[in-house]
């Protein structure tokens, strides 16, 4: 069984510090929710809250439709995964994962047989009898997957499972993850701050910042359509240039230090002259394309990644920092100075106060993405 | 080279220096419990003389010895249980729980053992008096406790601080209630610490002589004080006595020996990444 996860104006204060300010958020079930941000943004705290280890300051969790604000961590058909694992170390793999059961007085042969399934599940079955001391990084992320799956609980917690983890591993493990979801097919709250977790596991993701949700949506949504500065900043790699701008027409942003017009995918509501922030992903710079207004940029690095180069440096006439990603191997253009066009539908145009998108939603594709 | 020989000779040297120290003394003490009072001195530190076991027939055939025996056993086991007891949740709670003047506690604790035994034996002895503690085991037994669990909540407060948070949050979400998760998961990962706690509070209590001998009477006497009875008007029984002390010197040594591997192995290793 999985159950939908709802949180209601939930928000928690350490002293006078307000860590989560009123969080609603309503995971249907069977939903893989990642929960992305920055340290201390309080998407840890915010799932702490969900398992019942950290008491609300105000609002109210649902589980499966159940009040459980008040309820104790294990009444609350939970399992969650540390980021450091939280073994037992006196206990073995097969008591690790069965000690749950053993606590509710489950019979020795239907223990058994969960610890047996989820071993097999998790190819851990020659690993049972071994101290969690003897296994490796990735052994002991897979036995507190056991451990969690051997609870079948409605509901799965993952605080930054894989960050202990080698990039080679990481990645590993993120496909097995994927793949462990569709097959168990649980609700799934997912705390990380590496934004290739979130793009790759996540039916939607929750970007928080300081306490409180910068937006949520499937992850082509939020790429494509970041609500406002911080999302554009936080979400993409490498990050989104951003500039200083005025709007000088409905779909033309005017870069003052570089004496360049950009063309926009969208027209913008706004008077002309209204300063904003003009956002361009760095794979939204292309080399050599005919159209377009150009960007002058004096490459200082060139890095090139096996499919792609990456070129960092600075815009020329503002200083302004600017990286672009290209296809193919640019390695040669370092040092050098190069004329990039600008694709219009990797452009995004913020209000420079409210850091708000001005693109208008209704322009959104967001059927594409369900 | 010759340089590094020399130092590596030199701290072998002084290795041996200080082992001659440690072990010398206990050396004496077995030598001599095995000679006659008249051998005593006449051979001095010989090894050269012909050994006699009559100096442990009559201590342990004394009628008393038995009963001294138990009374320091009681002494020492139920002082060093009631200590670690007190002593595990006593530093779970300063570790884990706040409240009001926890920090002064956890860093005021240690202070109190500092008062030189001696000088609290005579108030003690008023005290345990106007109680009706003094000469009962009960009162000593109470003191030791007294004496060691600041040393033992000291020691065990540093161990649960090394038990990562998350598994005890892990047991809870587990099912585990407060003192389940105490039990199951806190205490037998601070096993090193319990054993060396154990080895120390023993140790004293089973050794200690000044407030045994202050506080005991002719039924409660402790080992420790009764060799002190070989030290008479008309001379020291110098043999009788280094055999009761061999034979106390003992059970702490056999102690040690088991405990010692509870003490060093990392239990808490694969705990948390490492």
């Amino acid at each position: 069984m999985s159950a939908g996860v709802e949180l209601v104006d939930v928000t928690k204060r350490f002293g006078g510090n307000t860590i989560v300010e009123g969080i609603n958020l309503a995971a249907a079930a069977g939903e893989f929710i990642v929960l992305v941000g920055a340290s201390g943004c309080g998407k840890s705290t915010t799932l702490r809250m969900i398992a019942g280890l950290e008491a609300v300051s105000g609002g109210r969790i649902l589980i499966g439709g159940r009040d459980v604000t008040a309820a104790r961590p294990d009444q609350r058909d939970i399992a969650m995964v540390f980021q450091n694992y939280a073994l037992y170390p006196h206990m073995s793999v097969a008591e690790n994962m069965s000690f749950a059961l053993t606590l509710t007085s489950a019979p020795k042969d239907e223990i058994r047989r969960r610890v047996g399934e989820a071993a097999r599940i998790l190819g851990i079955e020659d690993l049972l009898d071994r101290k969690p001391r003897a296994l490796s990084g990735g052994q002991r992320q897979r036995v507190a997957m056991g451990r969690a799956i051997v609870r079948e609980p409605s509901v799965f917690l993952f605080d930054e499972p894989l960050s202990n983890l080698d990039a080679k591993l990481r990645a590993q493990m993120r496909v097995e993850l994927a793949l462990l979801h569709r097959r168990l097919g649980k609700t799934t709250l997912y705390v990380t701050h590496d934004q290739v977790e979130a793009m790759t596991l996540a039916d939607r993701i929750v970007i928080l910042e300081r306490g409180v949700i910068q937006q949520i949506g499937a992850p082509a949504e939020v790429f494509n359509r970041p609500r406002n500065l911080f999302v554009a900043g936080f979400i993409g790699s490498p990050v989104m240039n951003l500039f200083e701008g005025r709007l000088v027409s409905p779909d033309t942003v005017e870069l003052p230090g570089a004496q360049v017009r950009v063309r926009l995918s969208a027209t913008i509501s706004a008077p002309a002259g209204k300063a904003v922030i003009l956002g361009i992903r760095p794979q939204g710079l292309l080399l050599g394309a005919d159209a377009g207004p150009r960007l002058r940029m004096r490459v200082k690095v060139a890095e090139f990644l096996g499919t792609e180069t990456v070129l960092n440096g600075t815009l020329a006439g503002s200083g302004e920092t600017l990286t672009a990603s290209l296809n193919g191997d640019h390695g040669a253009l370092a040092d050098r100075e190069v004329e990039l066009a600008v694709d219009p539908v990797h452009t995004h145009v913020f209000d420079a106060e409210t850091k708000l998108n001005l693109i208008q939603p209704e322009k959104e594709r967001s059927d594409e993405t369900t | 080279m010759n340089g590094g020989r020399l130092l590596l000779a030199a701290r072998y040297l002084a290795l041996a220096a200080l082992a001659v120290l440690c072990v010398g003394p206990i050396l004496v003490m077995l030598l001599t419990s095995f000679k006659t009072q008249a051998q005593t001195f006449t051979t001095g530190l010989s090894f050269l003389f012909a050994p006699t076991l009559e100096n442990y027939r009559d201590v342990i055939f004394d009628s008393s010895f038995g009963r001294y025996l138990i009374n320091s056993l009681i002494v020492g086991v139920v002082a060093t249980l009631l200590t670690l007891l007190l002593g595990c949740m006593a530093a779970y709670g300063l570790a884990r729980f706040s409240f009001a003047g926890r920090r002064t506690v956890a860093y005021t604790t240690l202070m109190l053992r500092t008062v030189p035994l001696a000088v609290v034996a005579v108030p003690v002895y008023m005290i345990w008096s106007d109680w009706h503690l003094a000469n009962s085991l009960g009162g000593l037994i109470l003191l030791y406790i007294a004496v060691n669990l600041p040393f033992t909540i000291w020691l065990l407060y540093g161990f649960v601080l090394q038990v990562p948070v998350e598994l005890e949050e892990a047991a809870a979400i587990d099912g585990c209630r407060p003192w389940r998760v105490f039990l199951r998961i806190v205490l037998p990962l601070i096993r090193p610490g319990l054993a060396a706690a154990a080895i120390f509070t023993f140790r004293i209590a089973w050794n200690e002589f000044i407030l045994a001998l202050v506080l005991t009477d002719r039924s409660t006497r402790t080992l420790p004080v009764a060799a002190s009875l070989f030290v008479t008007d008309i001379g020291v029984e110098w043999g009788k006595l280094m055999a009761l002390a061999s034979l106390i010197a003992l059970p702490p040594l056999a102690f040690v020996f088991l405990a010692a591997r509870q003490v060093i192995s990392g239990l808490t290793a694969g705990a948390v990444k490492g």
